[in-house]
């Protein structure tokens, strides 16, 4: 009872404190339980969209004069396979959506049923029945919403050189294989007609490149095969060689794993951050006990007095702290269920997959143990103390602070009074300010590496060291390859500009590589490729291999491989690692000689990038006079829109305002907390400032300017702990996405916008936790 | 004839206290002559210390006027009473009240650095004369804990000293200092009066009350006698004991 009643008397008394802790364990339960629900709950959806779709173990997409009835039987009747089922499409590269050019392939097929569930047109929920389509209605699947912001209403063109075709869209449909923005190709529905008359019209012209007919094949595993889908797909094609025809093939997992890639890499930094900010309430907590001891010497000594024992003294702070954690994590939790749907929305755009919106409580609750756990452990070493508080000291005053000279003191002088004494104040207790700082620099170094991803988003340089292929000049031939004489009308313009850096003729592939389906790219000049390691192949028998491709097949530069693609097998030596994000990394590239090798002719795309961006239109116009019609000629300078990244960027926008927000609001309770405590210890000193002419403002300013201080010193350390570790912790993270060669790109306002973000607030919140100096008297200092 | 630093008319100050009001200071008149040593006694109790206090504008008084250069303290705004503070009055307190993490010279340029009038160099050259006056010199480098009680009351007379204010107000300044310190720390008072610094002294000792040149005796908050002493001489010491004593004791002391 005598506990419960001092456990009473001392929330009452140190509201603040307990409050401050209860404020920091609301965010810290909040953020974990939204973060490992979303993270759970995204995962759980695409698990079960690709159960409720009976999803195949293997996709492949095979133009229709390459898929003979035999190699379809071939697959049919393997051991392995349950059932092959197939769907009619129509492969479209020539798409404009809102009269804007989009650059994924589209596979058109008829709807027949086949659509299973539909979004509402704000993609907030799904529609209770799919809608009927009309004849010149186009449903989409999200991700080509996220990445060219179209819309219910908006009017999308197809261009073939059979003609034109104009849809309106009517609607966007659930594809859990191909809906996410990940993906690179995409299934898009029109009404069994349109598909007829549109199949029909590809099949009366010659050119596959452009248009063609396309077979869906499905391949379903037996329910007894204990295969992985890799090792499946690898043993069907060994057998039938079915994937050497596809040009694209994926398996379930694969495709699993594309489309929750980045919401899963998202929630890792965020899980990090929520981990630092747990940490800094342990820290925070540990610090607030050292001072209130130090400061409450006196009644701890009269506690001992009286019989207290130094055990049942710790009880109390445990007791104290728990219940303001518990509290917290309560409330944190409660409020976890509003951000849970709000969060989880963030990856909708991505994952084209409505998230499930649960509270993942067992996760929740056993890191909030943990956290109480540690939070005990915590509080038992910073308690260690009460067992050396002697009643006798304690009553006799001999506790008092005593100041000692310091290596780091600095004279306070008449010129710069102000910076001086807040300098002296911080200086003289650098131990009480050592926890401010920590906690700046680690807030410092999360809002840094995540404002490094986010530019890293933006930076061209950056997106080219990933292995986006970024020019300001693009030019592509309509519906077929490039010939030898405009590849020479090209060059001998761009040869002319000294303004163009690379210049670059490349088309894309599937191919097969020890029985893998792996995504190949083709340069004509293998110089331009970006390089990590080794060389760019010279020879016909050479390819290079990103450094996640060499991992997973288990090769290295030297090593030999053998690439198949339809008739062809040739092997091929790796002659270095080079870095590309292209199918979150599981990729390869060779160059002309390579190409031809394999059956591959022609190139699809030219780029040129420009040292000078601003002469991308005159070199447009340039390249259309020489060439004529029939190109898609593009200047673009700025990059803004690169549709690829455009939805990752956006969610890791909403990770940096998430983080900076959070940081903010830790920030305020960790100042208002330490300046609380100081200002309690300094009462004295301020009356003392008052007596000899200093004004309440001026004593709020030193306040403020000591937190400045502080928050300038954890600043740097932040800023340094960044340059040293967040490029390399970043990198490990995109290395699963295909980023093995993160270059970091710390701009001016990479550093400047937290740096100043987090000095202001410092500043501020210092200042307005400062206010209670108006209410210090100095009549205090009056002994009757 | 010297004329008024300070005045103050119906000087009132109350406290509350279990609901209800208790009357510290009761309608004071009193003025307060340049270059005087006025020393204020009075039982424990009496408001000795409410009165400097509310005298020197480190307490709002609950009625009445302070006049010092025609202005009224009690109406003052905090900025002008803390401009008050760092260009014309100084304090001595009894527990001498330095700033512990500063070290003896620091906590006497601090104040001197706050009246703008003077330059950086200045201040301190002034303040190093005025620790060498003291006799603390050194020890300027030393944190408050570093050095004995009367090092830091002589410190903290230095420091109220440094912007020459026109008026010096000392609150107990020998209340916790042992016999040699207590000497020590009058004589430095004494010789500042006899340079022209008006001081007002709260005491109830009555070996510094002999340095006054004006006594004043309070009882419950109000001022019931006062005696006039010239300046204070060594030699005669043991004869302006008696008369004090003798006045002290009229005054049911």
């Amino acid at each position: 009872m005598d506990i419960l009643t001092l456990l009473r008397a001392n929330i009452k008394r140190k509201k603040g404190a307990f409050l401050g802790i209860v404020l920091l364990m609301i965010i810290v339960s909040m953020f974990l339980t939204t973060i490992y629900s979303v993270k759970k709950n995204v995962t759980k959806s695409i698990d079960d969209a690709y159960e409720e779709f009976k999803t195949a173990n293997l996709m492949m997409n095979i133009t229709n004069e390459r898929l003979s009835d035999e190699l379809l039987k071939s697959v049919k009747d393997h051991p392995l396979v349950d059932h092959v089922s197939t769907m009619d499409a129509v492969l479209m590269r020539r798409h404009f959506v809102k009269e804007k050019e989009d650059n994924q392939s589209w596979l058109i097929v008829p709807m027949n049923g086949i659509v299973q569930k539909q979004f509402s047109d704000d993609f907030s929920s799904y529609l209770d029945e799919v809608r009927p389509i009309s004849p010149e209605g186009i449903y989409l699947v999200q991700g080509i919403a996220t990445n060219e912001g179209c819309k219910v209403g908006d009017d999308l063109r197809f261009q073939t050189k059979y003609g034109e075709y104009n849809f309106k869209i009517e609607g966007f449909v659930v594809e859990p294989v191909d809906g996410c923005a990940m993906v690179g190709w995409k299934t898009v529905y029109v009404a069994p007609e349109t598909f007829e008359k549109l199949a029909s019209d590809v099949d009366a012209v010659d050119n596959p490149d452009a248009a063609g007919r396309v077979t869906i094949v499905y391949v379903y595993k037996k329910a007894d095969c204990e295969m992985s889908d890799g090792e499946f797909a690898r043993t069907i094609n060994r057998d039938t060689g079915i994937q050497d025809y596809a040009y694209a093939s994926a398996t379930k997992t694969q495709m699993k794993r594309y489309t929750n890639l980045f919401s899963d890499i998202i929630c890792s930094i965020m899980i990090g951050f929520a981990m630092v900010l747990a940490g800094v309430v342990l820290i925070i907590m540990a610090h607030n006990i050292t001072v209130t001891i130090e400061m409450s010497y006196a009644e701890l000594g009269i506690l001992k007095a009286e019989g207290f024992t130094k055990g049942r003294i710790r009880v109390l702070f445990i007791l104290q702290y728990l219940l303001a954690e518990i509290t917290g994590a309560i409330i944190g939790t409660i409020l976890s269920i509003p951000m849970i749907s709000l969060f989880g929305g963030i990856f909708q755009p991505i994952t084209a997959i409505i998230a499930k919106k649960d509270v993942d409580l067992e996760t929740s609750l056993t890191l909030l143990l943990l956290i109480l756990g540690l939070s005990v452990l915590v509080i038992l070493l910073a308690t260690r103390k009460v067992a050396k508080v002697s009643p006798v000291k304690a009553l006799t005053g001999e506790s008092r602070d005593v100041y000692f000279e310091s290596f780091l003191t600095a004279p306070v002088s008449g010129k710069n009074l102000s910076l001086s004494l807040s300098y002296r104040q911080f200086s003289s207790n650098k131990r009480r300010y050592f926890v401010a700082i920590l906690i700046t620099a680690l807030l410092m170094f999360f809002m840094l590496t995540v404002n490094l991803m986010a530019s890293a988003m933006k930076s061209k340089s950056a997106l080219e060291a990933m292995g986006t292929i970024l020019c300001e000049v693009e030019v592509r031939p309509q519906d077929r390859n490039f010939t030898e004489e405009e590849m020479a009308a090209i060059e001998s313009v761009m040869k002319e500009e000294p303004t163009v850096n690379k210049s670059i003729f490349f088309r894309n592939e599937y191919v097969t590589v020890n029985g893998n389906t792996i995504y190949c790219q083709f340069y004509k000049d293998p110089e331009t490729i970006n390089m990590v390691s080794g060389r760019a192949p010279v020879y016909d028998n050479e390819l290079v291999i990103t450094d996640i491709l060499a991992e997973d097949l288990g090769l290295k530069t030297g090593d030999k491989l053998v690439v198949a693609r339809r008739e062809y097998r040739e092997e091929f030596i790796v002659s270095g690692i080079f870095c590309s994000m292209n199918d979150t990394g599981m990729t390869m590239a060779m160059g002309d000689a390579g190409a031809k090798k394999i059956g591959v002719n022609g190139y699809i795309w030219y780029g040129a990038s420009l040292s000078k961006p601003k002469e991308a239109d005159r070199l447009a116009k340039a390249l259309e006079e020489k060439l004529g019609a029939g190109f898609k000629i593009v200047a673009d300078s700025n990059f803004s829109e690169v549709s690829d990244i455009k939805s990752i960027s956006t969610a890791v926008m909403v990770m940096r305002y998430t983080i900076y927000v959070f940081s903010i609001i830790f920030v305020l309770v960790v100042v208002s907390m330490i300046c609380s405590k100081s200002f309690a210890q300094e009462r004295r000193d301020l009356g003392i400032y008052k007596a000899i002419g200093f004004t309440s403002r001026k004593l709020r300013s030193l306040f403020a300017l000591r937190f400045l201080i502080i928050a300038v010193i954890g600043s740097a350390i932040g800023t340094v702990l960044s340059l040293l570790f967040s490029s390399k912790g970043l990198s490990m993270l995109l290395r699963s996405v295909g980023i093995c060669n993160f270059i970091s790109n710390y701009r001016t306002e990479t550093i400047l916008i937290p740096v100043i973000l987090l000095l202001g607030c410092f500043f501020l919140f210092a200042y307005i936790s400062a206010r209670k100096v108006k209410k210090v008297e100095i009549r205090e200092l009056v002994i009757e | 004839m010297s004329s008024n630093i300070l005045t103050a008319h119906d000087l009132c100050k109350s406290f509350a206290h279990n609901g209800g009001q208790v009357h510290v200071l009761s309608h004071i008149d009193l003025e307060i002559k340049e270059k005087d040593f006025t020393v204020v006694m009075g039982a424990s109790g009496s408001g000795k210390s409410t009165l400097l206090y509310a005298l020197s504008g480190m307490d709002k008084a609950t009625s009445g006027q302070v006049l010092f250069d025609g202005k009224d303290l009690v109406k003052m705004k905090e900025k002008e009473l803390a401009k008050l503070r760092s260009h014309d009055f100084g304090f001595i307190f009894q527990q001498m009240h330095l700033i512990s993490n500063l070290t003896l010279l620091e906590n006497v340029t601090v104040p001197g650095y706050l009246n703008n009038g003077k330059g950086a160099s200045e201040v301190k050259g002034r303040a190093e004369k005025l620790l060498e006056q003291m006799g603390i010199s050194d020890v300027k480098t030393h944190l408050p804990s570093q050095v004995s009680g009367g090092e830091q009351q002589r410190c903290a007379i230095a420091r109220s000293i440094i912007h020459e204010p026109k008026l010096l107000f000392a609150d107990e300044p020998t209340g916790a200092l042992n016999r040699k310190n207590t000497k020590e720390v009058l004589d430095l008072l004494t010789e500042l009066n006899r340079n022209g610094q008006s001081i007002l002294m709260v005491t109830h000792d009555l070996r510094a009350a002999l340095r006054a040149s004006r006594l004043l005796y309070l009882e419950d908050g109000n001022v019931i006698g006062e005696m006039t002493l010239p300046p204070y001489d060594k030699e005669e010491e043991k004869s302006r004991e008696t008369q004090v004593n003798a006045w002290l004791s009229s005054m049911k002391w």
